[in-house]
């Protein structure tokens, strides 16, 4: 990823960083070396940067994974995609099996109904898992659940419940699909506090998550909200501290959160940042989802004529929120996914840095999934930086063209052409756990713009394989404002790798999802994967 | 739920959301509701970002507290504040009678209220929406809010029209037309300082119609031109229907705060605990001891003829004797 050098044989590493890189002859001018021949015949890229994910996803492989793709779990096994619903009653069967606390609920996650047409999980099926254990699993979009009989009547739902979100067949009973937060509610007060974002408060998920982003070749990793809650931190600093832990990990600040002295909170957290947890940016969430239809778009609106989403802050508030956080000097990552969102806070960031200009603020928003050519271009005079989402491309790249966004905004989703050619800094990312963590496919993501049924989204907003590798190491590290540290391998850095069976210039672009990642290196240790 | 859960029940807490616009005048609304609870214990959960405006004294002195609420929570339905914030309150070993939850002023307090109408351990008691009189014109055509609020409205099963004493009496009266044209509930009320009838929030400051007598009895509430909210039961010894029973709650036009009452069902061995709010029925199954006979408590602004009317809508719902 240095543009000054794209290739070399030897890399000399010394204290965790890389001391020198080149030709055998080159780094030996350091002196002698133990040579290490693990990776003769691997290739070495940068370890690679996930700017937007969260370690919920480590707290996520307590529940059964029902996903319609296949996931690694922590510990390397692949789960396989389940393609029908016999094959995801069957994978419940068995966990439920293994069960040896009777009254335990069986959770499961990453369900997705998208994928097998007409026919919708019911009660029914999910009874002949288990009329006796409740169960509940959550769907990918984590909007919608589904849960059996037993879990009904624990959750104490039925026909009488006169409440929106809970579906219901021809005669009025409950199928067992409930709707958003307010029909979700009951069941989460039965499951406590399962399935929870708050991800640090626990070690197990912490570790979990490492292993996950590992496996992918990840070296450096966010927790894009963070409480900064002092179990937390603590957490974060004795699993971080484990020379066996993998990753470096960067919490970012939720002052949504957690509203009190939060600036004070992240510029004390920075000083106790280690080269393992770095501390410092803060992260605001904006609007909601477009899957959800909770995300705030402009004119015309959803395609299919949902009402507009939600606001989680108001416009007017947006310069009086970010205040304080930028005159402090840190950086803002915001959460805008439908374009209105991109308006207000290109609005709100314009208006703060004319009065309060700030050089190399690295303000990024985040998602800017719907972004137009005019919002980019404000957005490159700004200065900001773009974390695009590029997996929804693949993930609901159909559902955006024919439920949610219409065919003319589906196509220019995700803008990493059009980001490129206005020379704004941008990265690409899973925010796991709502799609898998894996900077690789995401890159792929970004390169072909495919969706889960082939079609293609705007062609010309698709990127060459090197300008993806860029952006899913130096670019994210960029954004994260490591790239002094991570992203490229040069001498200073950390000797931070993704070891590759393959080398990612050199094969066809579609194939770049399916690189084998033998392991990572973090800080000259290395990591080796278990095999699939 | 089986019987033995459900008489191991503590006592539901009774849920009201205080929504609007930012500025309409909801943290002055839950002041003046909270210096008037006298004995009353209760909570306030604030759904909103920055400065908490309650008046901390005002709280401690309650007994009940307030907690500040993550505002990412509405929409993210995993990991939400919210659910964890009910959950510890729905847990205490001393339950408050009241949850007053103020919406941040940009959520929809219809999602938030609807917990209250699944959960058992709470009730919603309402939507109370204020409205900025002064401002609303100028709100309802902002085009990144405009929406927002107009399905606050929407959503209220009371709207409380706020600084109606800035406004000159023409403008109240474009800004009442407004708010009517995307209410779906007749109950809008006018106040100044915060001050609302009390029986908005509290049952036990409904007057019953009988003993009311007439206008403006009820303490610390200037209803002006208003009548007051007030209350009448009904009863009755026969088995009701619970199809028309429903039917007859949605489709009355009087202005119902809301009802509820304990009732005997057709087809059913055990009675029914009846709760009604903002064109709302919930019925679950009533494990306590319950008197041979349906009754059921009805709030809101009701004339001679309302109680009337409603009363004999009710009488349709009889099936049969009650053995």
């Amino acid at each position: 990823m240095n543009p000054v050098q794209p290739h070399a044989t030897h890399v000399a590493v010394r204290d965790g960083k890389i001391l020198s890189v080149g030709s055998l002859d080159d780094v030996s001018q350091w002196g002698d070396a133990e040579i290490l021949d693990t990776f003769k015949n691997k290739v070495l890229m940068p370890g690679l940067v996930e700017g937007h994910c969260h370690l919920m996803e480590g707290a996520m492989w307590d529940a059964v994974y029902v996903g319609y793709y296949d996931r690694r779990g922590p510990d390397g096994k692949v789960w396989p995609g389940l393609k029908t619903l016999d094959q995801m009653i069957e994978r419940l069967s068995a966990a439920q099996r293994t069960m040896t606390d009777a009254a335990a609920p069986l959770l499961a996650w990453s369900f997705d109904p998208i994928f097998f047409g007409t026919s919708r999980l019911s009660v029914k099926e999910l009874d002949t898992v288990s009329s006796s254990r409740p169960i509940a699993v959550l769907h990918a979009s984590v909007h919608l659940m589904n849960v059996n009989t037993a879990m009904l009547s624990l959750a104490g739902i039925d026909e009488d419940t006169d409440i929106d979100g809970i579906h219901k067949d021809e005669n009025g009973q409950p199928t067992g699909e409930l709707q958003e937060f307010a029909a979700m509610f009951p069941v989460y007060e039965v499951i406590g506090s399962q399935l929870s974002i708050a991800a640090s408060e626990k070690k197990e998920a912490i570790w979990n998550f490492g292993k996950v982003a590992q496996l992918a070749g990840v070296t450096t990793a966010t927790d894009l909200v963070n409480d900064l809650s002092e179990l937390s931190n603590r957490n974060l600093r004795e699993v971080t501290a484990d020379p066996q832990y993998p990753v470096r990990i960067v919490p970012a600040f939720a002052p949504q959160r957690s509203p009190e002295n939060g600036v004070e909170k992240v510029l004390s957290a920075i000083g106790d940042s280690t080269d393992k947890l770095k501390f410092g940016p803060v992260k605001f969430i904006v609007d909601g989802s477009i899957q959800g239809f909770t995300a705030r778009l402009k004119w015309p609106g959803y395609f299919s004529g949902q009402p507009n989403g939600l606001w989680l802050i108001p416009p007017s508030q947006l310069v009086d929120v970010f205040i304080p956080f930028h005159r402090a000097g840190l950086q803002l990552h915001i959460h805008t996914n439908g374009d209105e969102a991109t308006e207000v806070v290109l609005d709100a960031l314009e208006e703060i840095l004319d009065t309060y200009p700030r050089r190399d603020h690295r303000h990024t928003l985040q998602h800017c999934q719907m972004a137009d050519a005019s919002q980019l271009a404000r957005a490159a005079k700004l200065g900001l930086c773009i974390n695009f989402f590029s997996n929804h491309i693949y993930y609901w790249g159909d559902a955006h063209y024919a439920q949610t966004m219409g065919p003319d905004r589906a196509n220019r989703m995700n803008a990493a052409g059009s980001a490129r050619r206005l020379g704004i800094p941008f990265a690409f990312h899973s925010d796991a756990p709502i799609t898998q963590l894996s900077p690789l496919f995401t890159a792929w993501c970004a390169v072909q713009r495919k969706t889960a049924s082939g079609r293609v989204l705007g062609a010309s907003e698709c990127i060459p394989v090197a300008v993806a590798l860029r952006a899913i190491t130096l670019g994210a590290a960029y954004t994260l404002k490591l790239d002094h540290l991570v992203g490229s391998i040069e001498v200073g850095k950390f000797a931070d790798f993704a070891v590759l069976a393959d080398d990612p210039t050199d094969i066809a672009a579609e194939q770049l999802k399916d690189l084998e990642v033998w392991g990572t290196v973090l800080g000259g240790r290395v990591f080796q994967s278990p095999a699939k | 739920m089986n019987d033995d859960a459900a008489s191991s029940h503590p006592p539901s807490i009774s849920l009201v959301v205080v929504g609007g616009y930012l500025g309409a005048g909801k943290t002055t609304l839950l002041n003046y509701v909270l210096s008037n609870a006298g004995q009353r214990r209760v909570a306030v959960l604030v759904n909103d970002f920055g400065d908490i405006n309650i008046d901390a004294s005002l709280i401690r002195e309650r007994t009940g507290d307030v907690i500040n609420l993550e505002n990412g929570c509405i929409c993210c339905s995993i990991g939400g504040r919210l659910v964890d914030a009910l959950l510890k309150i729905s847990a205490r070993p001393e339950r408050p009678e009241l949850l007053i939850i103020e919406a941040s002023g940009v959520s929809d307090p219809v999602k938030i209220a609807q917990i209250g109408l699944l959960d058992r351990a709470f009730r919603l008691c309402g939507i109370v929406v204020a409205v900025d009189t002064e401002r609303i014109g100028a709100t309802l055509l902002d085009p990144y809010v405009g929406d927002i609020v107009r399905r606050q409205i929407a959503g209220a099963t009371a709207l409380v029209l706020t600084k109606t004493d800035l406004v000159s009496e023409r403008e109240k009266v474009v800004a009442t037309t407004a708010v009517s044209a995307l209410a779906k509930t007749a109950i809008l009320l006018e106040s100044v300082n915060g001050k609302i009838p009390l029986g908005l929030i509290f049952d036990a400051s409904v007057v019953p119609r009988d003993r009311a007598g007439g206008l403006g009895l009820t303490g610390g509430w200037n209803a002006g031109n208003h009548s007051d909210i007030c209350s009448f039961s009904f009863r009755s010894d026969s088995r009701l229907d619970r199809k028309k029973l429903k039917d007859a709650f949605r489709s009355m036009s009087v202005e119902i705060l809301r009802a509820k009452g304990i009732v005997w069902l057709d087809h059913e061995s055990f009675p029914q605990e009846l709760h009604v709010v903002g064109g709302r029925i919930l019925i679950t199954p009533f494990s306590g001891k319950a008197a041979a006979e349906s009754s059921i408590v009805l709030i809101g602004r009701f004339t001679d003829e309302d109680e009337r009317s409603v009363t004999r809508r009710l009488e349709d719902t009889q099936v049969g004797e009650l053995a």
